[in-house]
């Protein structure tokens, strides 16, 4: 039953998308922008198909019912309702189903916002792009990455989740942040393709997908923090980030998208950078469907990735058309990108936006290089090599360092340019935060160049945005702190407070493994105390059985343990964190072939881990601030505005032209 | 002469550098043989387990690798000499950081040519508008901007 509603809906999304698709050509082809109303009904077909497939696959999922293939290979009876609602995440072709579930979201609530204006070729065009990506999902779904197929023999029960993916609540809300960012950059992609068809390449589209991007770039950037998180607390090797190469490929559209949404604001100031702008919206959402191949069609080996299927050449194939259909468009539109501006100086605000998008960029290259390598040395000569993170910390360090600096100058730095006066008055209390920060973190037993330096321009960037929302809040009032720059102000420091982090846990991490061998043994490390109180065994309702081994840190209780899935026949760790704004200390049994009583215990203290987490929510809070609208509207042209009633009573709705 | 400003300046470059310079002096907490071995253990594939390092990876084989580490670590041999060690053992592919030579060994020289020339890209541009001269607009243009303006607005659409 479920597979054949299932898979009925699938049907219909991928109908409704080739009638929309259609639809449009035919409005467009035929100049009739009166079909175009008809799309809204395909769309609303389409989000009810999309919400109908998830639907009954959750209901599949819940009800254990194992003639779907799906849950006879991923569910389980006995898995926390929470983990088992998550496992339509869990696998490829349930992670396809959820993308599709967002894809459509959004292109319902941009046929919404723009239905108005749906016969403007612009959002025609628009409209067309997503219905094409949507449709290419639902094919993905009606054919190699079908979720709905059924078992002529279900099984009693399943295998359950990878029981790595069951340790943690952060399971059930790090993917879906992540595909909210992921596939809301189909949304400025689609509005990049229908100003170059259309030809206007102005400002215009910019204007109506800037949200959009920011909204997208939020929720990727929340997801990232929420997956370094999970790292952080599941894994327990005292890491967060291992430059793993699906971690890669979530970061490479930030990368991008962080360019854009800082060339973004030189366009519309300057009428600059057109090529670059759009090159970098395609770029981005390219990168969000190469970074899918890469993971999801076995060619590159991941903890993240799923088991192999044949949604790999597809994915490339349709990677592919995204670059061509871009390149040729811009190619084609050459002509009307040029810009006519030219930028004064380079110590200005569009220089350093400028000089940001280049390392930006590089940045983004690096990282696609290092994770692609493999696969072309392969190529080449047939080695067999990897690329970790040795390559990665050496080659992005120095980026970090100059992006810092960036963010230490761009913000006082003025529009156009800079006199030398200016700069030092601007810039002399910041400078001062600066070497404060670095004399502090050496009184405070900072040790090293590079932490010591980080600190440094984290303090003078922190001086900088802190500034800009002073002189913002004492103009407006609680206004200074919404709106673009303000809000990206507050991401800023939020990203300031990451780069503390990153330096001190990366520089001052200390670690040790200790053997207890009695009840009461008591050591000490790194001006903590740990004391020996005992084992524990808890069995849990879904079966799992946890050993713990009972810790007092510092006179607090702690219990890692070693977690047996007797259903999966694995043994995780699961390590306790106990921590501060000053350190963590996260314990991590080790497991050992001897009987005797007595554990081993690895020790990892990392100081200002804490203050990741923290910037990470900083840098949510600033993209939500700076989406709402700051003071500045935009204008009415004079013409289309509303006559303006004398009594505000009869101005009432039947006035307004809809 | 120097002017006040210039010497906040001047003392705030002087108080910077002097910590940098000090803090490459200050030793920091005592290594112990653990640091060392996680650090080292970040630099090598578990070769069993999909793209985790050794670190990270709590499968039989890393911990193995790990307590090889160890081992070597407590031996007193070198990075270089651990390094060797294990990937005689193991593979090449165990090492995550890439040869500098041959053709694997392009992946250093690549990215710092990519940003050498992105930069210099830059500079160029900058070098061009800077002597692009000044334009100013004849009458001639300022005519037709206009009459274009006017048309616009006599136009009744925005």
């Amino acid at each position: 039953m479920h597979v054949l509603i299932g898979y009925a809906a699938v049907s219909l999304g991928f109908a409704g998308s080739l009638l929309g698709i259609a639809t449009i050509i035919m409005s467009l082809v035929r100049k009739q922008p009166g079909l175009m109303r008809s799309v809204r009904v395909h769309v609303g077909l389409i989000t009810l198909a999309s919400i109908v497939a998830v639907v009954v696959m959750e209901s599949a999922l819940l009800q254990h019912d194992f003639s779907v293939k799906y849950v006879a290979e991923h569910g389980r009876i006995g898995t926390p309702v929470m983990f088992t609602v998550a496992t339509l995440w869990g696998a490829l072709e349930g992670s396809i189903l959820l993308w599709a579930l967002i894809l459509v979201g959004y292109l319902a609530i941009v046929a919404w916002r723009f239905r108005d204006r749906s016969e403007d070729p612009m959002v025609a065009w628009a409209l067309l792009t997503m219905l094409v990506v949507t449709a290419f999902f639902f094919a993905l779904m009606l054919g190699p990455a079908n979720p709905f197929i059924s078992v002529a023999n279900p099984p009693a029960n399943g295998p359950g989740l990878n029981p790595l993916l069951q340790n943690n609540v952060f399971m059930a809300f790090h993917p879906p942040m992540l595909y909210l960012g992921y596939v809301g950059f189909t949304v400025p992609f689609a509005f990049a393709i229908g100003a170059l068809v259309t030809g206007r390449v102005g400002e215009g589209w910019l204007i109506e997908t800037r949200r959009w991007t920011v909204f997208a770039w939020g929720f990727l950037t929340f997801g990232i923090v929420l997956g370094a998180w999970w790292s952080y607390e599941t894994l327990g090797w005292g890491g967060y980030w291992a430059w793993d190469p699906v971690e890669n490929a979530s970061f490479l559209p930030w990368l991008t998208g962080t360019a854009f949404i800082h060339s973004v604001m030189v366009q519309e100031r300057r009428g600059m950078l057109r090529v670059w702008n759009l090159s970098l919206v395609c770029a981005t959402f390219a990168l969000t469907i190469l970074g899918t191949f890469l993971t999801r069609s076995g060619v590159i080996a991941s903890v993240h990735a799923f088991s192999e299927s044949g949604i790999g050449p597809l994915l490339l194939g349709f990677f592919a058309v995204i670059v061509a259909v871009t390149v040729g468009l811009i190619g084609w539109r050459g002509d009307a990108l040029r810009s006519v501006g030219k930028i004064d100086s380079p110590v200005s605000r569009e220089g350093a936006f400028l000089a940001n998008n280049v390392v930006f960029a590089a940045f983004a290259f690096v990282v696609l290089l290092g994770t692609v390598w493999p696969l072309i040395v392969e190529a080449i000569n047939g080695d067999r090599i990897a690329v970790g993170n040795p390559f990665f910390d050496r080659m992005t360090m120095p980026i970090g360092f100059v992006l810092l600096f960036l963010m230490a100058m761009a913000p006082v730095l003025p529009w156009r340019k800079a006199s030398g006066e200016v700069l030092s008055d601007r810039l002399m209390w910041p400078a001062a935060a600066g070497v404060a920060a670095m004399i502090i973190s050496l009184l405070l037993g900072g040790a090293g160049w590079a932490p010591v330096l980080t600190f440094g321009l984290a303090g003078v960037a922190g001086g900088a945005a802190v500034r800009q929302l002073f002189i913002a809040t004492k103009r407006q009032g609680w206004r200074g702190f919404v709106g673009r720059t303000n809000g990206g102000m507050i991401v800023h420091l939020g990203v300031i407070l990451i780069a503390v982090a990153f330096a001190g846990s990366n520089a001052y991490l200390r670690q040790a493994e200790f053997s207890f061998d009695q009840v009461g043994d008591t050591k000490e490390f790194a001006g903590h105390t740990f004391t020996y109180i005992g084992d524990e065994e808890l069995v849990s309702p879904d079966g799992r059985i946890d050993d713990q081994v009972l810790i007092e840190v510092d006179g607090s209780l702690e219990r890692p343990a070693l977690t047996l899935f007797p259903f999966a026949g694995r043994t995780l760790g699961t390590p306790s964190t106990r921590g501060s704004l000053i350190d963590d200390v996260q314990l991590s049994v080790i497991p050992t072939n001897e009987e005797d009583a007595g554990a081993v215990i690895r020790v990892t203290v990392q100081p200002l881990v804490r203050w990741l987490w923290i910037g990470g929510a900083l840098m949510a809070i600033g993209t939500a601030l700076a989406l709402v609208p700051g003071k500045r509207r935009r204008p009415t042209a004079p013409t289309s505005a509303l006559p303006v009633s004398d009594d505000p009573v009869d101005s009432s709705p039947d006035v307004v032209p809809v | 002469m120097f002017s006040k400003r210039s010497i906040i300046w001047l003392g705030l470059l002087a108080a910077a550098l002097s910590t940098l310079v000090i803090s490459t002096q200050v030793d920091g907490p005592p290594r112990t043989n653990e640091d060392r071995v996680r650090a080292l253990s970040q630099d090598f594939a578990c070769p069993t387990c999909d793209g985790q390092s050794v670190a990270e990876s709590n499968a039989v084989v890393a911990q193995e690798i790990r307590r090889d580490i160890r081992r070597q670590v407590d031996e007193g041999q070198t990075d270089a000499e651990i390094t060797d060690a294990l990937v005689s053992a193991y593979d090449e592919s165990i090492d995550l950081r890439p040869r500098s030579g041959g053709v694997v060994g392009l992946i250093w020289i690549v990215p710092v040519v990519v940003m050498v020339f992105g930069f210099a890209a830059l500079a160029s541009v900058f070098r061009r508008w800077r002597d692009t001269a000044v334009q100013t607009a004849s009458d001639d243009d300022v005519e037709l901007v206009e009459s274009l303006r006017r048309e616009r607005a006599g136009d009744g659409s925005s």
